[in-house]
């Protein structure tokens, strides 16, 4: 809090300091790698890709905000905001994927075993 | 970490490219290589499942590429441009993959319900398998008790018929031993009678020759006591041969006529055949013949030619035992 009154001062100073609604789309997009990474996106390879993409953006943007370039580092995070919501449902898709030939291999056994 | 930069590199190049073809061709600038991703991204989405199961997030992609569309006609290649095409491409792909999801969720379903089906068909298929082998095995029980029925009484035949054999068996011997006894009983009667008589065998009858004197006083008839115990012997040997028949041969020497040897001889053996049958013998195997002086078997000129012509002959003919 005493950082963000500091933070807020600066910025109101005119420094480049640490805009709220930066720090706030920040909070959003790392919970959004962080649901990603629960919902087992390093198991699935496309979903890999969108989250290490999330990862480095966010690692960007906090390099943006830091240089000052507060607009491009807001959009940055968005981006980085796509790609780890996308990385999620590829996740869950990935998991479906894996029950749906699960069970079609239970069924196919199901089959063979009793032709 | 540096994905934004090498990115950005082909798409200048790209944009330089894009940038001299426009110079000859029309005015336009191209569009940004995001938009041009985020489009035909779009295109696919719109062809593909997204369009029927995920149609709010693909709008809201749709949405958010008019943005970008729409920054490109503002300023083409700005940064707003690329940063919502790169959005929208991001917000379509989430469109596609949700929509892979639901059909994947969809094929769990599916696979679920064959999964039941084709289990509670393999069920009612074991069932009725079952009960097909049920009643299989019911025919083969009622085989088996029927065989087994049939077992029981060809062995209870089988068990009578060895107890017949066993009964024949047991007359056999019976009748051997009987046989061997009789055998035993003849040869000790023959064995008595050869210390006065004497046994001729023939070839088809066995002739036993008793001498006059020890069975007749001269010139009678009747049987002395000594000749009644010896013909008793004889006749103990004839009752062992019951399949035969006898003829008693009454003879005499050649002194006096020869109708009073005739009558002498056949009085004689008559005697012998009486006494015979009161030993038990049945008359009709019995015959007595009286042969007089005319069959000698010695010399009648002298007296011990006289004397072994004075003879009872017994002739057992038919079967031999």
């Amino acid at each position: 809090m005493k950082r963000a009154a500091i933070i807020v001062g600066l910025s109101l100073m005119g420094c480049g300091g640490a805009n709220p609604a930066i720090q706030a789309s920040l909070a959003d997009t790392q919970a959004a790698i962080r649901g990603a990474q629960e919902a087992g996106a390093s198991e699935a390879p496309q979903a890999r890709y969108h989250l290490e993409l999330a990862n480095e953006q966010v690692a960007d943007a906090q390099r943006l905000e830091e240089e000052g370039q507060d607009d491009r580092a807001k959009a940055v995070l968005a981006r980085a905001q796509a790609d780890a919501e996308l990385a999620v449902a590829m996740a869950h898709e990935h998991e479906t994927r894996q029950q749906a030939e699960a069970a079609q291999r239970r069924i196919q056994e199901l089959r063979e075993q009793h032709l | 970490m540096k994905t934004l930069i090498p990115s950005l590199v082909p798409s200048t190049l790209l944009s330089v490219a894009m940038f001299g073809a426009s110079m000859i061709g029309c005015a336009a600038t191209p569009p940004s290589q995001e938009l041009v991703a985020a489009r035909e991204i779009m295109s696919q989405a719109r062809e593909g499942e997204a369009a029927r199961r995920t149609p709010d997030d693909l709008r809201k992609a749709q949405r958010t590429l008019e943005q970008a569309e729409s920054a490109h006609r503002d300023d083409p290649r700005s940064n707003a441009e690329r940063d919502l095409a790169y959005i929208a491409d991001r917000q379509t792909r989430l469109a596609m993959v949700r929509a892979d999801r639901l059909a994947a969720a969809e094929q769990v379903e599916q696979a679920e319900t064959a999964y039941t089906d084709a289990l509670e068909e393999q069920n009612s298929r074991r069932a009725s398998s079952l009960e097909e082998t049920r009643g299989a095995l019911g025919q083969v029980r009622s085989e088996l008790a029927e065989r087994g029925s049939e077992l029981d009484e060809r062995t209870r035949q089988l068990q009578a018929r060895e107890q017949e054999l066993m009964a024949r068996e047991q007359e056999l011997s019976t009748e051997r031993e009987a046989r061997a006894a009789a055998e035993a009983r003849l040869a000790a009667a023959y064995a008595q009678l050869e210390e006065y008589a004497q046994i001729r065998q023939e070839a088809e009858e066995t002739i036993i020759t008793l001498s006059g004197e020890v069975l007749f006083q001269t010139d009678r008839a009747e049987l002395l006591p000594i000749a009644r115990e010896r013909l008793t012997q004889v006749a103990t040997a004839l009752n062992n041969q019951p399949e035969r028949t006898i003829v008693i041969e009454g003879h005499t020497d050649s002194q006096g006529s020869n109708s009073h040897n005739d009558r002498l001889s056949q009085q004689r053996a008559d005697s012998v055949r009486t006494f015979f049958i009161s030993q038990g013998i049945p008359a009709a195997r019995v015959t007595a013949v009286g042969r007089g002086e005319a069959e000698p078997i010695a010399d009648n000129g002298s007296p011990e030619g006289r004397a072994n012509n004075r003879r009872v002959e017994i002739h057992l003919s038919g079967a031999q035992s």
